[in-house]
């Protein structure tokens, strides 16, 4: 035969991929003392004021001493930031189906969404302010409003970006509406639709911090505007790491859920 | 000596009422497609007619741009015609035809499904339970040599194993009529051969009514009856070419004179009609 089809990837070695994540671990490690040790050096010789640039082991004693504090804070932050994405998520993504889905819809409301987009989501904060106050709400929706359009654009593009010839096997096979939907046009979208739901996460991030900015009594955004009113320097960094640290998480997570239902697609098969 | 007339008799299931059925299965009369565009009309197909007994196979040969994917898409139903007439099985056409096997150039597989759940496809888009035809489709699997790849991913297969699963998908429900659309332009030379011989088993179970569109002039001779020679500007027929080649046809048959002699011939009657020039 002349195509005998050599199988392109097999299942790999296991101990060749314990390798190469224990390698990659140890790069990341490495990356990160890079870093610390710059900070070091840099406080070290220049010996700058505290407020200025605060040491690294200063930081460190600082953010355990004051954990219960950054803790507290950052449970009313993380809810911020969690309870925003989920909201954008299950609000964008049937919105974009139905925009895609139904012709009225996308003529009706595609001008408002396009609109609403163009607004910094940041000038809405104080209006939301007014409107709800400074309590949990208004932050959450300050979040989603600009974690959302990011999902609702990657969804719409990942339903339409369906091959011609695809739908034309769908009326040769004289599949159903629904049938077409559930088992081609959505998996096709799934790619995009995790591609937007990772740049809405590091979005919600950004949100969170801003609603807390504007109007807030709790979370690691006031803890930074009370910090810095008063050149709390050390503390500003403990809430910058943290941070780091966990929209980094955040991130994993989101990638690990998209490993798990995309492994088919061409961008999780490395 | 065409496989179609003994074979024709042991299918029965013809609509009694059309005693043509089996002589003109399909049938196009006058058959045309006109867009109309910002610019003026433009002529996708004019006026094609031929008949296709049952179990034929029909080659649409011609260069790109002569209208013989649109003329396969009017004949699939997925096309209206903007004029004349088909008939299948002695109906007009409405729509995609029932009973029909299609495979693209592209093999069109869903990467997230298996290489079973890909040939089970047809059921599971008109929300039918695929296990009860699970059977059918290692069967074809294994017929096509892709036995033991059921439950691997598309993207694990090579270009020409992915186009099996499609030959596949498209048997599944045992058509009477099977459509090809160039399926094999994208393989290369030797993948391509292997597919030419390997479509022949796959008709054994029974005769079905094929119509092949190629722009491979050796790939036509092998594998019709008949090839309709077709050119662009104007998009049409020219011609019906009989293939009278023994079946089934094999490696034997690429070396025989009379093949050569066929694929001189329609090389010829291009080069007459100004496709190909020097």
């Amino acid at each position: 035969m002349a195509d005998t089809g050599v199988i392109l990837e097999q299942a790999r070695d296991r101990s060749f991929e314990l390798d190469t994540r224990v390698k990659a671990l140890i790069w990341t490690l490495a990356s990160v003392a890079l870093a610390l040790g710059a900070w070091a050096l840099l406080v070290v010789v220049l010996k700058p004021a505290p407020y200025i640039l605060p040491a690294p082991w200063d930081v460190l004693m600082r953010t355990w001493s004051e954990r219960s504090l950054l803790a507290s804070h950052g449970l009313v932050t993380m809810g911020e930031i969690i309870a925003g994405l989920v909201i954008s998520i299950v609000v964008a993504i049937p919105l974009g189906i139905a925009i895609v889905a139904i012709p009225v819809a996308e003529k009706l409301l595609y001008p408002i969404i396009v609109a609403f987009n163009a607004i910094p989501k940041v000038a809405l904060a104080p209006l939301f302010v007014v409107w709800f106050g400074y309590g949990f709400l208004p932050r959450v929706l300050i979040t989603s409003s600009i974690a959302f359009f990011p999902i609702l654009v990657s969804t719409i593009s990942g339903l339409i970006a369906i091959e011609p010839d695809l739908l034309r096997l769908a009326r040769v096979l004289r599949a159903h509406r629904l049938q077409i939907f559930l088992r081609m046009r959505l998996p096709h979208a799934l790619p995009s639709i995790f591609a937007g739901i990772k740049v809405a996460t590091s979005l919600a991030v950004i949100g969170g911090i801003i609603g807390e900015f504007v109007a807030s009594d709790s979370g690691w955004g006031y803890l930074l505007v009370q910090a810095s009113g008063t050149l709390d320097t050390t503390i500003m960094f403990s809430v910058v790491i943290i941070l780091a640290i966990v929209a980094s998480l955040l991130f994993s997570v989101v990638g690990w859920l998209e490993r798990m239902m995309v492994s088919w697609h061409a961008s999780q098969r490395g | 000596m065409k496989r179609s007339s003994p074979m024709a008799l042991v299918v029965s299931n013809s609509t009694p009422d059309d005693k043509g059925a089996d002589a003109s299965f399909i049938s196009l009369r006058d058959a045309g497609k006109i867009y109309q565009t910002r610019t003026g009309k433009v002529v996708a197909v004019e006026a094609a007619s031929f008949d296709l007994a049952r179990g034929e196979t029909l080659a649409l040969l011609g260069p790109s741009g002569c209208g013989k994917s649109t003329l396969l898409m009017m004949i699939a139903g997925l096309l209206e015609a903007s004029s004349g007439r088909i008939l299948v099985n002695g109906r007009p056409l409405v729509g995609p035809i029932p009973e029909l096997g299609f495979v693209f150039q592209r093999d069109l597989l869903l990467d997230w499904r298996s290489v079973l759940d890909n040939v089970l496809l047809p059921y599971a888009l008109v929300g039918q339970d695929p296990k009860a035809h699970v059977d059918r489709a290692r069967s074809l699997l294994n017929r096509v040599g892709l036995g033991g790849f059921e439950d691997k991913r598309p993207y694990e297969l090579s270009g020409g194993m992915r186009q099996r699963v499609a030959i596949c998908r498209a048997l599944i429900d045992d058509p009477d009529i099977f459509l090809l659309d160039e399926p094999f332009a994208a393989l290369d030379a030797f993948t391509r051969e292997q597919m030419q011989l390997d479509m022949q088993r796959l008709s054994l179970e029974k005769p079905r009514t094929t119509i092949l569109v190629t722009h491979e002039i050796p790939e036509a001779v092998f594998m019709a009856d008949r090839i309709a020679i077709m050119t662009a500007r104007p998009s049409q027929i020219r011609e019906i070419v009989d293939i009278d080649l023994p079946w089934p046809r094999n490696m034997k048959t690429r070396e025989s004179e009379a093949f050569a002699r066929y694929v001189t011939k329609i090389h010829g009657m291009f080069a007459n009609l100004g496709v190909i020039h020097g």
